[in-house]
């Protein structure tokens, strides 16, 4: 073929059929690899979306009536908080807006590392980066996709969570219309700068990253985690004051910790930015969200230029390091004759196997200490609730509501760290196949290491808890109960919906957590926990209720362990459904 | 095309040079006003409106009796030429809480209320910008205050339409408004010996006063069933002394006027029930 067959005569070409410099671009952009793979994404998109509507749609309004429960019952704590602050009048405007600032505070620190710690993972662990390493895009452009990835990862909870409370602020104020609309922009935008803020913390830890050991990782880790819990506990006065003023510290430390009000720190201009719109200060509004989105978009550059000149070998580094890492030259021979004796047992093996998986993923390993890190502020913070609190009927209320919320602490851990276990033996999964042993097997070992790490977590902080709220030794013993039943059922939901509904193509366990299964997997989780608290707490309830000239067929006691084996049975019947479909569900996929 | 990245790259860093700029010098300006101007500022970071009601009670031997209400709202908002505080004044007061001296302004002015309604509107350093205010005194008389800025100058004219009074000119420093008996100032993030002279016009004696307000303590009180820290203030006004009791964002929750105002308190209540329970007799 000619050159001119292919172009055409220039009688054949119109004047009009010039190609503008706008197709041009748009040309340009369609054959850019960015753009294969923002199609790849909207491909993945519909397939998953059309595999649902062919799955099941119940499925897909359980997860949807899921989260409008969540943005509802968020909505509705973060109402009557801040009603409840606000009847005091002496002080109680100036410290609900004082709590806004507080509140974008601690979502900064919480999105920038969450973020840290994903966009790590994303950008210089995932097995897909590899694998786009070895096409023909450019490294920035790579950097962009796995850095909007884990931006959008890392930030959408929060905007689910954020944005209730706002809303709540808002009509708690007396906000106009516009303020609606407002705080939403400014939180997605907020959102995005820390986001964007973690990105680049990333990158530029990456270097030091490389260069850690595993064990020197959880050292600095833990360093971190405590020098962080010791400078937030201080700034409380941890200990130095009781239930009764428990608002007047609130008040000192949102109005000591000055960098709240630091007109140069970002929370502040997402803070001042709310408040302005809620009280209908329009031009303060813009001003403080034009100043946000200006240092907002200054990380695009910074980023696209970090991309394109040490992004490509900072990632080669990483890769060359974990090789270099992962030969051991030299063993004792007490560490060998561990080893053979470990691996002489199926499921020593296993076990051994899971937890050097688990040890091996920085992501994990950081999230889990980031748990653990929050669930110890949990129980020590109840030290602080008021004596008066902890007799009679509010002992009761308050050892239920304790124990839900360290159930509901196990089961976001479950939902994190056991769902995905199945699918993270990903495509290899054939390789532990071929082991001598049945798949049943393989779940119930699953099972077995959940449960262990599951009560290793669970059962301290019951514990302490209660040994905090200065319980009695029979309630205390009652709450280790419930925990080991409730370890028992999340561990069992989590391995068993984890065998249902696997994943084994994506290797980011926070994007197993998230996605259809796991989301199911945390409702079902929280509507367990929702029904073994209230079949324990039935008996009280039933006491507090029942008229004497009804005459009592039940003691207190006697419905009490009526009630405990209630709560067994219901947890066997769980566990045993939950285990039942998924070694099913695992027995029939193909490999 | 090929320089599109480039062209963003640096409108993007003008847009961050120019915000940040802006930022700085905006700062900048607030920390160059006066440490008076900085509390009032200070006072309006939890909301850029803040009202203050307060019902006026005096103590009798044998009880408490209303005698009267004052409510101010405070607003800081961007006028034509920069921030702009606006604040608005609502007070009704009875003559009998002048005490030893009412009879003598019962004579002249007649038994009942005084009633004050109008505007101030300040600049960012709180100069006065312009006042419009109406005085209704007991007998049916009505005054009209209106003040605007000449200069250097601010010029306050009072008139009515049976009287023309002269023209009141003083100088265009910050000014506060009063609320026809004792003023409170729109105070937060103060510290313990701070001390301010605050220039304030009385609409009632038409007439501008200095105030001077001294934080005295701090201490933690309890208020509505929980510890609060207060700061105990001490305003002297017109040779009347006030004790008042702030919180840490401004909130002003009591005043006790001293003699010869002695048992007249100043309290903080709700708008509606600040306008409740004030009737002539």
């Amino acid at each position: 073929m000619s050159f001119e067959q292919v172009q055409g005569s220039p009688q054949t070409l119109a004047p009009n059929r010039t190609p503008s410099p706008w197709t041009k671009a748009i040309t340009g952009f369609a054959r850019h690899p960015l753009a294969a793979i923002v199609r790849m994404r909207l491909q993945a998109c519909r397939n998953h979306f059309g595999y649902l509507k062919k799955d099941s749609i119940t499925r897909l309004l359980v997860v949807v009536f899921g989260l409008l429960n969540v943005f509802g019952l968020g909505f509705f704590v973060s109402y009557e908080s801040f009603q409840f602050i606000d009847k005091f009048e002496a002080f109680g405007v100036a410290l609900n807006s004082k709590m806004i600032s507080l509140l974008f505070f601690a979502l900064l620190i919480l999105v920038v590392l969450s973020t840290v710690i994903v966009a790590y993972t994303t950008a210089f662990l995932s097995r897909e980066t590899s694998f786009f390493h070895e096409l023909p895009i450019r490294p920035q452009d790579i950097l962009v996709v796995k850095l909007t990835e884990s931006i959008a990862f890392s930030s959408w909870a929060t905007l689910f969570l954020g944005y209730p409370v706002l809303v709540s602020y808002g009509l708690l104020s007396g906000a106009p219309w516009l303020y609606y609309l407002e705080v939403a922009g400014l939180l997605v935008l907020f959102l995005a700068f820390a986001g964007l803020a973690g990105a680049l913390l990333a990158l530029v830890l990456a270097p030091v990253v490389h260069r850690l050991s595993p064990k020197q990782m959880v050292t600095f880790g833990i360093a971190l985690v405590a020098a962080l819990g010791f400078w937030f506990l201080r700034s409380f006065n941890f200990g130095d004051f009781s239930g009764h003023d428990q608002l007047l510290v609130l008040d000192r430390f949102t109005g000591r910790l000055s960098i709240l009000y630091s007109p140069y720190f970002p929370s502040h201009w997402a803070a001042a930015g709310v408040l302005s719109a809620a009280s209908g200060n329009q031009q303060d509004t813009l001003f403080h969200t034009t100043i946000l989105l200006a240092n907002t978009l200054i990380f695009f550059p910074i980023i696209a230029w970090f991309g394109a000149r040490y992004y490509s070998p900072l990632w080669l580094r990483g890769q060359v390091s974990d090789v270099s890492r992962t030969p051991r030259k030299t063993k004792s021979e007490k560490s060998q004759g561990f080893v053979e004796q470990v691996s002489r047992n199926r499921v020593l093996s296993l076990l051994a196997k899971d937890i050097v998986t688990f040890l091996r993923e920085p992501a994990q390993l950081s999230q889990s200490l980031l748990f653990l890190m929050l669930m110890a502020i949990y129980s020590f913070s109840l030290v602080r609730v008021p004596s008066t609190l902890l007799s009679g009927h509010f002992q009761l209320i308050l050892f239920f509501a304790n124990l839900a919320a360290v159930c509901m602490i196990l089961s976001s851990f479950t939902s994190r760290f056991l769902f995905p276990l199945i699918s993270l033996e990903g495509r290899a999964f054939w390789i532990v196949g071929l082991a001598p042993v049945p798949r049943s097997f393989l779940i119930y070992q699953k099972v077995l290491f959940g449960l262990v790490v599951t009560l290793t977590v669970g059962l301290p902080m019951a514990v302490v808890s209660n040994l905090a709220l200065k319980f009695p030794a029979e309630l205390i013993g009652s709450a280790v109960y419930a925990v080991i039943l409730s370890g028992l059922c999340l561990t069992s939901l989590a391995i068993g919906l984890g065998c249902t509904y696997p994943n084994f193509d994506e290797d980011n366990p926070s994007r197993i957590a998230v996605g259809v299964g796991g989301t199911l997997n945390f409702f079902a989780s929280a509507a367990t926990v929702a029904l073994l608290i209230s079949v324990l707490s039935a008996p009280y309830l039933i006491v507090s209720f029942w008229r004497p000239e009804d005459g009592n067929f039940l003691t207190l006691e006697q419905a009490n362990i009526a009630a405990h084996v209630a709560a067994l049975l219901i947890t066997f019947l769980v566990s045993f459904s939950c285990l039942r479909i998924g070694i099913r569900s695992l027995e029939r996929t193909e490999f | 095309m090929k320089n599109l990245g480039t062209v963003f790259t640096v409108l993007i860093l003008a847009f961050w040079i120019v915000m940040n700029t802006l930022m700085i010098l905006r700062q900048h300006e607030l920390e160059e006003l006066g440490l008076y101007q900085q509390k009032v500022n200070r006072f309006l970071e939890s909301s850029h409106r803040r009202e203050r009601w307060l019902g006026i009670y005096r103590r009798g031997q044998h009880n408490t009796r209303k005698l009267g209400y004052s409510g101010t709202t405070i607003e800081k908002t961007l006028g034509a030429d920069g921030t702009e505080y606006h604040t608005t004044i609502e007070s009704k007061i009875h003559v009998d809480i002048f005490g030893k001296g009412a009879w003598l302004l019962q004579r002249i002015l007649g038994r009942g209320f005084i009633e004050i309604n109008g505007q101030m509107i300040q600049d960012v350093d709180l100069k006065p910008m312009n006042l419009s205010i109406e005085v209704n005194l007991p007998q049916g008389t009505q005054f009209h205050v209106q003040g605007r800025e000449d200069g250097d100058s601010f010029i306050v004219t009072v008139h009515n339409e049976a009287v023309g009074l002269p023209s009141l000119k003083i100088p265009r420093d910050k000014l506060e408004l009063g609320n026809g008996l004792f003023p409170s100032f729109p105070l937060a993030g103060l510290e313990e010996g701070e001390a301010f002279q605050i220039p304030t016009f009385d609409p009632v004696f038409q007439r501008q006063e200095m105030a001077t307000v001294e934080v005295v303590s701090l201490e933690t009180q309890e208020i509505d069933g929980v510890l609060v820290d207060l700061y105990t203030l001490e305003t002297t006004f017109r040779g009347t002394k006030s004790k008042s009791l702030v919180t840490r964002d401004g909130t002003l929750l009591r005043t006790e006027l001293g003699p010869p105002l002695d048992g007249t308190i100043l309290r903080r209540e709700k708008e509606k029930n600040a306008r409740r329970g004030v009737r002539d007799d």
